[in-house]
C-alpha cells in the first residue's frame, strides 16, 4: 500500500511539473547583456526606442489595415574606458536591436510568417581619431552593415543571414577583436530553431537580438571637435502571401532617412 | 477504514492525475496578444490605468479610470493594485499640463516604483525634458505626436520613445515591461 501511494505521488508530481512547465513555456524573457569590464563604463542603456510595424497593404485580406504586425526595439549605449590605451582614449557605441512578432497564430493560417531586420552603423570621426577594427586604417568614416532574416513556415522554420561589408571601419561585434578583447563582447544571436513551432507566440527578444559596435581611440579633443555615429535600423514583417522586402519607417523623430543619429560632443581632457 | 483508504485514495490520486494530464495535453485556446496582455494586467498583475485627457477605449477586461487633474490625491497609488499606469492622452494637442503637474508626477514615480506613465502627443515634450521626468534632451524633440514613456521596472526608470498610438500598442508596451520585470 505504501509503495502504491509513493508511486501515485511520483506520478502526480511529474504531471504537476509538466503542467507548470507547459504553462511557463509560453513566456519570453528579455536580457540586456552588456559587456562588462572593470575598466569600462557603460552609459545610456536605460533608453529604449521602439516602433510598431503596421500592415499597410490593402491586398492582405487576412490582416486588418494598420494592425500591428510586430515591434522593433533598440537600445543604444556608449562605453568609455576609464584609462588611457597607448596614450589615447578608447570610446565606443553599442546598438542592440530586437524584434517581436505579434499575433503569430493569425498569420500562420496563411502558411507562413517572416520577419527580417537590418542594422547599419556608420562613423564619421574626427581626423585625429582612429577606428578600431580588424583592418585598422587612418581613414575615419565608413560603414558596415549586417542583416539577418528568419522565416517560418507552417511545416518548418528557416534561418538565413547575409552580411554586407561595405566598409572596414565600424564593426559588427562578433568581428571586433579589439572590442572583444577589451570588453568581452559576445555575439549573442541565438537562433531558436528548436522552439520555433513549440512556442510561436513567445517573445523572441533573446533570439532576435542584433548587436553592432563602433570603437575608436582619440587623443584629447577640443570642445568644438565633433564626431558622429549614425545608426540605421530597418525592419519588415511579412506573411508568405506577400513575402518581400518591405522596409518600414522607424517612426517619429528620425528624419534622417530612417536613421538614428548620435552626436557626441565630448572633450576627454 | 483501511479498506476505504485503500479504495478512495488511489481513486482520488488517479482522478487528479488524469485531470492534470488532460489539462496538460489538451489543445489550449490560443489567446491573441491583446487578450494575453489584458489577462496579465487584469488578473496576474492587477493594474489600474488612469487616463488623463481624451478618453481611450481600452480592452474591457482592464481596470480604467478617468482623471481630471494631476494631483497627489488623483494619482496616489492604490494598494489594491500592483501597478498604476498613467496614460496622458494629448493626441489632439489640447492637454494643458503645467510644469508643476509634471513635477508631481515625477516625485510620485521616484517615491513609488509601481507607477509608470506614457504620454501621447507633441505639445508637452519641452516640459518633460525641463522637469527631467524622462532621459531626453533638446536634440530629442519631436514635432509629430510621439509616445514617450517613463517606465518603472523594479525601481529602475526607463525612458521609452516610439510610435505606440492604438489602445493595443499602448497597453502592450506596459504589459511587456511588466512581463519582463518579473
Amino acid at each position: 500500500m505504501k509503495k502504491r501511494i509513493i508511486l501515485f505521488a511520483i506520478v502526480f508530481a511529474v504531471l504537476f511539473l509538466c503542467q507548470k512547465t507547459c504553462i511557463l513555456a509560453d513566456e519570453g524573457t528579455v536580457h540586456i547583456s552588456l559587456p562588462t569590464d572593470p575598466n569600462a563604463t557603460i552609459v545610456n542603456f536605460t533608453k529604449r526606442y521602439y516602433f510598431y510595424v503596421r500592415n499597410t497593404k490593402t491586398t492582405q485580406t487576412d490582416v486588418k489595415m494598420l494592425a500591428a504586425l510586430g515591434r522593433v526595439s533598440y537600445f543604444v549605449g556608449q562605453y568609455h574606458v576609464n584609462r588611457l590605451i597607448d596614450q589615447n582614449f578608447y570610446d565606443g557605441v553599442i546598438v542592440k536591436v530586437c524584434m517581436e512578432p505579434l499575433e503569430y497564430p493569425t498569420y500562420l493560417k496563411s502558411n507562413g510568417f517572416g520577419w527580417s531586420e537590418y542594422l547599419e552603423i556608420k562613423s564619421n570621426l574626427n581626423s585625429v581619431c582612429t577606428v578600431q577594427s580588424n583592418y585598422p586604417t587612418n581613414s575615419t568614416s565608413g560603414s558596415k552593415s549586417y542583416s539577418g532574416t528568419i522565416s517560418i513556415g507552417s511545416q518548418a522554420s528557416n534561418l538565413s543571414f547575409s552580411v554586407s561589408n561595405n566598409a572596414k571601419y565600424c564593426n559588427v561585434v562578433n568581428k571586433s577583436q579589439s572590442a572583444n578583447n577589451i570588453f568581452h563582447i559576445l555575439y549573442d544571436y541565438n537562433p531558436p530553431f528548436i522552439n520555433f513551432n513549440a512556442s510561436v507566440n513567445a517573445i523572441y527578444f533573446d533570439e532576435t537580438w542584433q548587436m553592432a559596435s563602433c570603437a575608436w581611440t582619440c587623443p584629447p579633443l577640443e570642445d568644438n571637435q565633433v564626431y558622429t555615429i549614425s545608426v540605421k535600423i530597418k525592419a519588415s514583417f511579412c506573411t508568405s502571401k506577400h513575402y518581400g522586402v518591405n522596409w518600414m519607417d522607424p517612426g517619429p523623430g528620425f528624419n534622417d532617412s530612417q536613421s538614428l543619429l548620435l552626436v557626441y560632443r565630448k572633450n576627454y581632457n | 477504514m483501511k479498506t476505504i483508504i485503500k479504495i478512495i485514495l488511489p481513486l482520488a490520486v488517479i482522478g487528479l492525475s488524469v485531470t492534470l494530464l488532460v489539462m496538460a495535453i489538451a489543445p489550449k485556446k490560443r489567446l491573441t496578444s491583446e487578450e494575453k496582455d489584458a489577462e496579465l494586467l487584469s488578473k496576474t498583475h492587477r493594474t489600474r490605468i488612469l487616463v488623463y485627457g481624451d478618453a481611450i477605449e481600452f480592452n474591457k477586461e482592464l481596470y480604467v479610470e478617468r482623471i481630471v487633474s494631476i494631483t497627489p490625491e488623483s494619482i496616489g497609488f492604490d494598494s489594491s493594485f500592483e501597478f498604476e499606469y498613467i496614460v496622458l492622452n494629448d493626441r489632439n494637442g489640447q492637454l494643458c499640463m503645467t510644469e508643476k503637474e509634471w513635477n508631481i508626477l515625477k516625485e510620485l514615480m521616484q517615491s513609488n516604483k509601481h507607477v509608470s506613465f506614457i504620454y501621447l502627443g507633441s505639445t508637452q515634450h519641452k516640459n518633460m525634458i525641463k522637469t527631467k521626468i524622462v532621459d531626453l534632451d533638446e536634440a530629442d524633440l519631436f514635432s509629430e505626436p510621439t509616445a514617450i514613456g517613463g517606465i518603472n521596472m523594479d525601481g529602475v526608470l526607463y525612458t521609452e520613445v516610439g510610435n505606440a498610438m492604438t489602445p493595443f500598442e499602448i497597453i502592450h508596451n506596459f504589459a511587456s515591461a511588466v512581463r519582463h520585470s518579473r
